[in-house]
């Protein structure tokens, strides 16, 4: 399968962005009862289909570690900063 | 949304709780007879009104000894929740002081699932020591200082990470220091400001 351009990809990256931020936007202007009713119903419509997995335990758990070796994510730890440094 | 802040605790009143939360929520109050702990990564995004779900729920707890180790673990066992992670609690208990996680889940319903490890860098350490309260309809979630988890989804750079970065960091932007996240920032070498 050939993957999507870079100039798709970089367009597909901004509208998702905006998106986020016109989201973020209509929660903090929501009352709390509004957006999370809705936040709600779209996780509890989610859980309703959870036990209709596909995977074994075994197979999610080789799936997600070959997930994250393949992930883009950083792996470890940012240096915190130096004045935080060990206050625990 | 309307976030009080009162003291160091910020407080979400009539907030809805999700089956996902309510999950969390019967998790914790067991845990926390035992530890400490503080909730990272995009389970604290969801808890601030994202609009996405996730199979598993970040949590970081201090390091313990076994014998404690072993009391949480025989208390989950108890209630009907099982470790994915096939061993048994020594197993699992080493696979914790290696550095990795383990996951915990109900029983024969392995999602959700909490991602359980101990503390093991600085930014684990400054998370749990700094960690703040969130109060929901009187259930309490401590979940990781705002300034830290922004920059720290940054700097972990998926898509999802910097999309809950930035979704946190408008739905906080009264309650964030922000002298504070633009040290996180240029410590982590990432950028606050994106487009």
């Amino acid at each position: 399968m050939k993957p999507p351009d870079l100039e798709f990809r970089e367009k597909n990256r901004k509208e998702r962005i905006w998106f986020v931020k016109k989201q973020a936007e209509w929660v903090r202007s929501a009352p709390n009862e509004v957006w999370s009713e809705q936040q709600c119903k779209m996780i509890n419509a989610l859980f309703a289909n959870k036990d209709q997995f596909p995977l074994t335990k075994e197979e999610y758990l080789n799936m997600i570690e070959k997930a994250r070796i393949l992930s883009m994510r950083k792996k470890g730890s940012p240096p915190l900063p130096k004045r935080l440094r060990r206050l625990g | 949304m309307t976030i009080e802040k009162k003291g160091d605790i910020l407080i979400i009143q009539n907030r809805q709780l999700s089956q996902l939360d309510l999950f969390v929520c019967r998790i914790l109050d067991i845990l926390t007879d035992y530890t400490s702990y503080v909730i990272v990564s995009g389970y604290v995004a969801i808890l601030f009104g994202r609009s996405r779900s996730t199979e598993d729920i970040d949590i970081i707890i201090p390091f313990c000894n076994y014998s404690i180790f072993k009391r949480i673990h025989d208390t989950f066992i108890e209630r009907r929740y099982e470790f994915l992670n096939a061993e048994d609690a020594s197993g699992l208990y080493s696979i914790l002081v290696s550095g990795s996680a383990i996951r915990l889940c109900e029983t024969n319903s392995f999602i959700p699932n909490i991602e359980i490890k101990f503390t093991k860098n600085e930014s684990d350490e400054y998370s749990l020591t700094h960690r703040i309260e969130l109060l929901i309809d009187g259930k309490s979630f401590w979940i990781s200082p705002i300034e830290i988890q922004i920059a720290f989804k940054f700097w972990l750079g998926s898509e999802k990470d910097i999309e809950d970065a930035i979704f946190i960091r408008e739905v906080c932007t009264d309650f964030i220091d922000k002298d504070l996240l633009r040290e996180f920032c240029l410590s982590f070498g990432v950028e606050n400001e994106t487009s």
